[in-house]
């Protein structure tokens, strides 16, 4: 089995391909450290009591006033960026995750759907998916944000702040999945291994579950990567405009947004730190997702 | 090593020990292995061979249109004098189009479809012969007319999407010839045709290239192809030449046991053998490909040690030059095992296993949602069946001959019941499946009917293993077995029965051919324990030497498993061999019904006549049978009255109006009205006995 | 062919007006209008002389109603956070976003299809391999850190560019322009670029995969067959073929970089209809909201429907209802 895994088209792909190999190991890492935030981290910067005004706006390691005990500097309230930044990709992460598979749970079930019952029920869906598809998920995201926060008091919405963005990146995203497996279903409907299970008068739900499910997952692969980078790019975005996480529960976006106001008073390493592990973070991904979809087409072999 | 009488200015193209290999991150793959063969001017050869010989990488390798990855690393191309094996791109830029013009399979992807085909035409010539744009124009028109389109003036302006497939492959070989080549390379040019359009397109590709004097190199694997209108023919197995020679001698009497198999193997009109020679395995792929011995000796009867030893060279060997180290003599003797079928002696007609009445089927176009607002005019719909009625009976194996938009495949369908029929009734077992209320009754009947489809790639669960595929008809069965061992035993016993090794179901689709995968089609279907089997074209996708098994096969299961079978084709000479009864259609309505040995030895209608008359015959070297005309209309709007009456030489004003109906004649049946009136001859010939192939009801409306 | 394109329009004025729907759903249903209008002195018959003037009582069908005239006709409400007429907001922050977004645009679609090209033509040269990077960074970057990265680049660190704000503007009456001053254009550039790079990837790497296809298809292959020069077939043939589907996507593209427009406005607090936006969101100001939500659906809808024609006019597959060609 293992030989077998290790002769693979895909895996010769992936050794030699040295960028997707770090890309690999970058993803894994950074998954690793967020699971295991509070242990991996030097300072919990929400613990209010181990936080000194006094270290406040502290420079990197390397550079001249900073210290060891902070290696990557301070922000304005004395917070360790260290810790903060691995904080926030626990929260980026969690966030991305529960978006993307919640619009996949959607967008997969209702393409196998549209595609393998057709008529009105299509028709309809594919009306309100065209309709989505011209509004981006950012405003979809900010206005469902809005509406919330208008309606609810502060505190509630900040302590569901994270269900909100979760919602709103799922249903401004569940389309993307929703198409493709439409598409594939409405292909696999017309073959013949189908045709023959229909021979046998059983159920089209056990058709459809048993026989085309499986055959329609593979564009799913593909997409729920890039997908699942994109949800972290929305979630950063709609937390660097003040519309996302909320400060007592930073995502890396929320730490931008916070740097960013010191950015010209020349402590530049509170905005670019947490910048720079976003795009770290969302470029592995997307390398890997290139790598799986280049490995499933045959064709750009 | 080609022949060395011909002149050598009198050879266009010369063709001496090419080698191709395919880069893999295996290693390289040798795909052609050392071939040599030449065209004289004017000349046309023919390669045939059997899917993934290697016939159209040669062709593409002569222009340099190769796939990625493969590389010509030994032998040598000489065309007109000039050896351009390793001639930059410019120069072989300079040889396409101008010289040697390629011709491909598929004419709808072929051409480009934001261009008119004017457009298309007058770009090459002006590109190709530097003629000024009014020239090209008047030229494009002039050779519009020549391979045979109506009304050239008005057409020049439309898109290729704008004709149809017989159409637009006279476009592409328009688009071929306009630049007057010395060389045209047609890879499968009929391939994607319908059978009486293949017969035009090939007997203009005759007429053309002998008016023009181009050389033509025919690629196919279609032996009568060859057989209508080749000069010289190379056999390709497995990347080598196994032998060539002119075509009369080489398919008359090929020396090498694998033409011969072939040859054998091919199902004919007015033969009918209780089965057909066949050569056994198929044609492995590339990598498994023996290079240091003789690549068919794995499947040859005949092969002794020296064959797995060294690989065998083209020798002049009689009339032909064969690949084979047996001596002449020693493969002549083996003919083809034939056996005539046996005629059923029984007087007992088997009662009627399937009964179709007055089945039509209708397909509504969708209209956009304002024009069905506002428009008085009816729905338009596609006419796929129209009142057609027959019977089947038990055990019986029952032929639908037709092109393609016929209905064939709908009725089908319908049959299966993947398709609920307009108006009509079908009963099966005495059960009526209209109305469809899926009672247990009609569900229990119905699952007695099972299918083998046309493509073997898609007709498999991709994702299950061959275990699985098949047993899942014996699990759907409530009142089926249910103790797990005694359902793989029973797997394991249909995978030997259609040839299979027990081990195999363990194994996914993707591991087998598609020969292979018939087979196992052809398990499942047999795992329900069905009463009827419908097969759908179930060799019409695979190569010749594994059609004759899988037909075999299939005669010796339904002896066996005692079933009735609807078989669809539209290959005369298939249904010849397996079919006790055929049935006849055009666009949706019923010609002729009748046995075979019947029905094409004799045919009475019409189109009967021009669909026999369109089959190539492999004992006539070079047809010369008139060719038929006319294109299929569309089933949108199909002519009233008798449907065939636009192509029919016959036709008149009551054909025009009023629909034929079905009537004897000495022992088949035929709708006809010429037939009728005795306009139309009908040929004399012994009484045949035939059981009425319809219900009672039909013939008294 | 009519009957399609009159569907569409159907359709287009359909989407509007559930836009319209999801908007008044927000004036109705969030918060109380007139507490968001008033201050805390009111008194209650106030309240209501005010409930009354506004047809705030009058049933909910009529106020819809009410309210799809008043957008139809340019009255938009006012502002709860700066009390002045939001139609006057809307027209004054117009031409900022549509500079910007037109800026960007042209930016994104001609890089786009040039490097898409260039890559799908050759894709292992150098050059390929350096847009692929390009592209790979463009869409791993979120657009926000892209716009901070160029102001500490260009902006604090080499001083070259401004860092906000859009510079000298010119007054031609109903359109203020910083296309006609030096300062103007110097300020449009880093947004500009920030705002068309995600447009860019996308745009690039459909071109690279559409073209990808056009060049391994049948009849590019006989077109080469058939002599033509490789230019030839690359310009006349795989070009043209590639485009038209890419019309539609790129149509799609437009509309959105409205909204990533927003995003570009916040980070150089460029005074358009993006930060008019999103300062609306903060303070809850529902009818800038609503004003914003319907301009960006009707906008979208226009694109769409004019991307459907130009399907239609560039592909003449389009233009046949029924193929009544025998073609079966």
């Amino acid at each position: 089995m293992l030989a077998r895994i290790l002769d693979s088209d895909a895996f010769y792909s992936f050794r030699t391909q040295p960028l997707v190999v770090v890309a690999a190991l970058i993803a894994i890492v950074s998954i690793l450290a967020a699971v295991f935030a509070p242990w991996v981290a030097p300072h919990n910067p929400f613990d209010l009591s181990t936080v000194d005004l006094m270290d406040a706006k502290l420079p990197p390691a390397w550079a001249e006033g900073g210290s060891w005990t902070y290696p990557l500097g301070t922000d304005n309230q004395g917070r360790d960026i260290l810790s903060a930044v691995i904080y926030g990709t626990r929260v980026s992460l969690l966030v991305a995750i529960l978006a993307t598979t919640v619009a996949m749970v959607i967008g997969v079930s209702l393409g196998l759907l549209a595609g393998f019952v057709g008529g009105r029920i299509d028709t309809v869906l594919m009306r309100i998916a065209d309709i989505q598809l011209s509004f981006p998920a950012i405003l979809v995201a900010l206005l469902i944000d809005g509406v919330t926060r208008t309606i609810l008091p502060r505190e509630i919405h900040h302590e569901i702040a994270i269900w909100v963005i979760i919602m709103a990146i799922s249903l401004a995203t569940w389309v993307q999945f929703a198409r493709p497996v439409r598409a594939q279903t409405m292909v696999e409907k017309r073959k013949d291994y189908v045709l023959a299970a229909r021979l046998l008068q059983i159920s089209p739900t056990r058709i459809l579950v048993r026989h085309v499910l499986l055959n329609v997952l593979e564009p799913v692969l593909v997409i729920a990567t890039v997908g699942f980078g994109l949800s972290i790019i929305n979630e950063a975005t709609l937390s660097f405009l003040g519309v996302g996480m909320p400060v007592s529960k930073p995502s890396l976006g929320t730490l931008v947004r916070n740097g960013n106001d010191f950015l010209f008073s020349g402590a530049w390493w509170m905005t670019i730190f947490p910048g720079l592990a976003l795009l770290l973070l969302v470029l592995s991904i997307n390398l890997i997702g290139d790598w799986i979809r280049d490995v499933l087409n045959p064709r750009l072999r | 090593m080609s022949s060395t009488h011909v002149s050598a200015d009198e050879r266009l193209l010369e063709v001496d020990g090419l080698t191709i290999e395919f880069q893999t991150r295996h290693g390289p793959l040798r795909a052609i292995d050392d071939i040599s063969f030449s065209i004289r001017r004017g000349e046309v050869l023919g390669i045939v061979g059997e899917s993934g010989a290697g016939k159209s990488l040669t062709g593409a390798a002569l222009t340099r249109l190769m796939p990625p990855g493969a590389r010509i690393i030994g032998g040598s191309v000489r065309f007109d004098g000039r050896d351009i094996t390793h001639a930059d791109d410019a120069e072989i830029r300079a040889l396409r189009g101008r010289h040697i013009a390629t011709i491909f399979q598929d004419p709808l992807t072929s051409l480009n479809p934001l261009y008119t085909v004017g457009h298309q035409l007058v770009e090459t010539m002006m590109v190709n012969r530097g003629l000024s744009e009014a020239e090209a124009r008047k030229e494009a028109v002039e050779w519009l007319r020549r391979v045979g389109l109506p009304a050239p003036e008005a057409r020049v302006d439309s898109y290729p999407h704008e004709f149809s497939g017989g159409m637009r492959q006279r476009v592409v070989i328009a688009l071929a010839l306009c630049t007057k080549p010395k060389l045209v390379i047609a890879d499968e040019p009929t391939t994607a045709l319908d059978v009486s359009i293949q017969a035009q397109i090939i007997r203009l590709l005759r007429r053309l290239s002998r008016e023009e004097k181009t050389a033509m190199l025919l690629i196919t694997h279609d032996m009568g192809v060859i057989s209508e209108i080749t000069d010289r023919v190379a056999v390709l197995y497995l990347g080598r030449i196994v032998e060539t020679g002119p075509t009369e001698d080489t398919i008359k009497a090929p020396e090498h046991p694998y033409t011969r198999g072939l040859m054998n193997s091919i199902p004919r009109l007015g033969e009918q053998p209780a089965r057909l020679p066949q050569l056994e395995g198929s044609m492995p792929r590339l990598s498994a490909s023996p290079w240091q011995s003789c690549a068919f000796s794995p499947r040859c009867a005949f092969a002794f040690d020296k064959c797995l030893r060294s690989a065998p060279r083209l020798e002049a060997n009689g009339r032909t030059e064969a690949a084979c180290f047996l001596p002449r003599e020693a493969s002549r003797k083996v003919s083809a095992v034939a056996g005539r079928k046996e005629k059923d002696k029984s007087a007992e007609v088997p009662p009627v296993h399937l009964s179709v009445t007055g089945l039509t089927c209708r397909f509504d176009i969708a209209q956009p949602f304002l024009k069905s607002l506002f428009s008085k005019e009816p729905a338009p719909y596609v006419s796929a069946v129209e009142d057609v009625s027959f019977h089947i009976r038990r055990s019986q194996t029952f032929a639908l001959v037709g092109e393609s938009g016929c209905g064939k495949s709908t009725i089908a369908r319908l049959v299966a019941g993947l398709t609920r029929p307009t108006r009509g009734e079908i009963a099966l077992e005495g059960v009526p499946l209209s109305p469809w209320r899926r009672t247990p009754e009609q569900v229990a009947v119905m699952r007695k009917v099972q299918m083998v489809f046309q493509d073997p790639y898609s007709s498999l669960n991709p994702r299950w293993n061959v275990g699985q595929i098949i047993r899942e008809p014996i699990l759907v069965d409530a009142k089926k077995e249910r103790d797990a061992q005694r359902v793989k035993d029973r797997v394991v016993e249909l995978l030997k029965q259609v040839g299979l090794a027990g081990a195999d179901s363990r194994r996914y689709p993707h591991a087998f051919s598609g020969g292979q995968r018939q087979r196992i089609s052809i398990a499942r279907a047999l795992s329900g324990e069905p009463g009827l089997l419908v097969c759908d074209e179930p060799t019409s996708a695979l190569d010749v030497s594994v059609q004759a098994q899988i037909l075999n096969l299939m005669k010796d299961m339904q002896r066996q498993h005692n079933l009735t079978m609807l078989f669809i084709s539209h290959d005369l000479a298939v249904v010849n061999f397996i079919a006790d009864v055929v049935a006849v259609m055009y666009l949706g309505r019923l010609c002729e019904i009748g046995t075979p040995e019947v029905i094409f030895e004799r045919p009475l209608h019409p189109y009967t006549r021009l669909l026999r008359d369109a089959v190539p015959d492999l004992d006539k070297i070079g047809g010369s049978q008139a060719a038929p005309t006319g294109e299929v209309p569309s089933p949108l709007a199909p002519p009233p009255g008798c449907r065939f009456n636009t192509r029919c030489p016959f036709a008149n004003e009551r054909c025009r109006t009023e629909v034929p109906r079905m009537k004897e004649y000495v022992g088949s049946w035929a709708a006809c009205h010429g037939l009728e009136e005795g306009r139309i001859e009908i040929p004399s010939s012994k009484p045949v006995s035939f059981p009425k192939p319809f219900p009672d009801a039909v013939l008294t409306h | 062919m009519l009957s399609l394109l009159i569907q569409r329009l159907v359709q287009s004025v359909l989407v509007v007006l559930a836009v319209g729907l999801v908007a008044f759903c927000l004036f109705q249903f969030v918060g109380d209008p007139i507490n968001n209008m008033v201050g805390q002195e009111t008194t209650l018959e106030e309240r209501q002389a005010l409930r009354d003037r506004l047809g705030l009582d009058r049933p909910v069908v009529l106020q819809f109603y009410q309210f799809v005239v008043n957008m139809a006709s340019g009255n938009f409400g006012i502002s709860y956070r700066l009390g002045r007429p939001v139609a006057d907001l809307i027209s004054e922050r117009l031409p900022a976003t549509v500079e910007l977004a037109f800026a960007s645009g042209v930016f994104a679609f001609l890089c786009g299809v040039w490097m898409g090209a260039v890559s799908a033509v050759s894709p292992h040269s150098l050059i390929s391999r350096v847009f692929m990077t390009t592209s790979l960074l463009g869409m791993s970057l979120p657009p926000f850190f892209v716009g901070l990265l160029l102001i500490m680049l260009f902006s604090v660190i080499l001083g070259w560019l401004p860092s906000y704000g859009r510079g000298e503007v010119v007054d031609l009456g109903f359109w203020t322009t910083g296309l006609l001053t030096l300062s103007g254009l110097k300020a449009l550039i880093l947004p500009s670029i920030t705002l068309g790079l995600f447009q860019l990837t996308l745009i690039m790497r459909l071109v690279r995969s559409q073209m990808f296809e056009v060049l391994h298809s049948d009849y590019i292959k006989f077109a080469r067959a058939r002599g033509l020069s490789e230019r030839r077939v690359i310009y006349r043939h795989a070009l043209k073929n590639t485009l038209v589907p890419i019309i539609t996507v790129t149509g799609l593209q437009l509309g959105s970089i409205l909204a990533f427009s927003i995003i570009t406005e916040t980070v150089f607090q460029w005074p358009g209809l993006g930060l008019l936006f999103i300062q609306a969101v903060h303070f809850g100001d529902i009818p800038i909201m609503a004003a914003y939500l319907m301009l960006v659906s009707v906008i979208f809808v226009t694109i769409n429907f004019i991307c459907d024609v130009l399907y239609v006019l560039v592909d003449p597959r389009l233009r046949v209802e029924h193929s009544t060609s025998a073609a079966m």
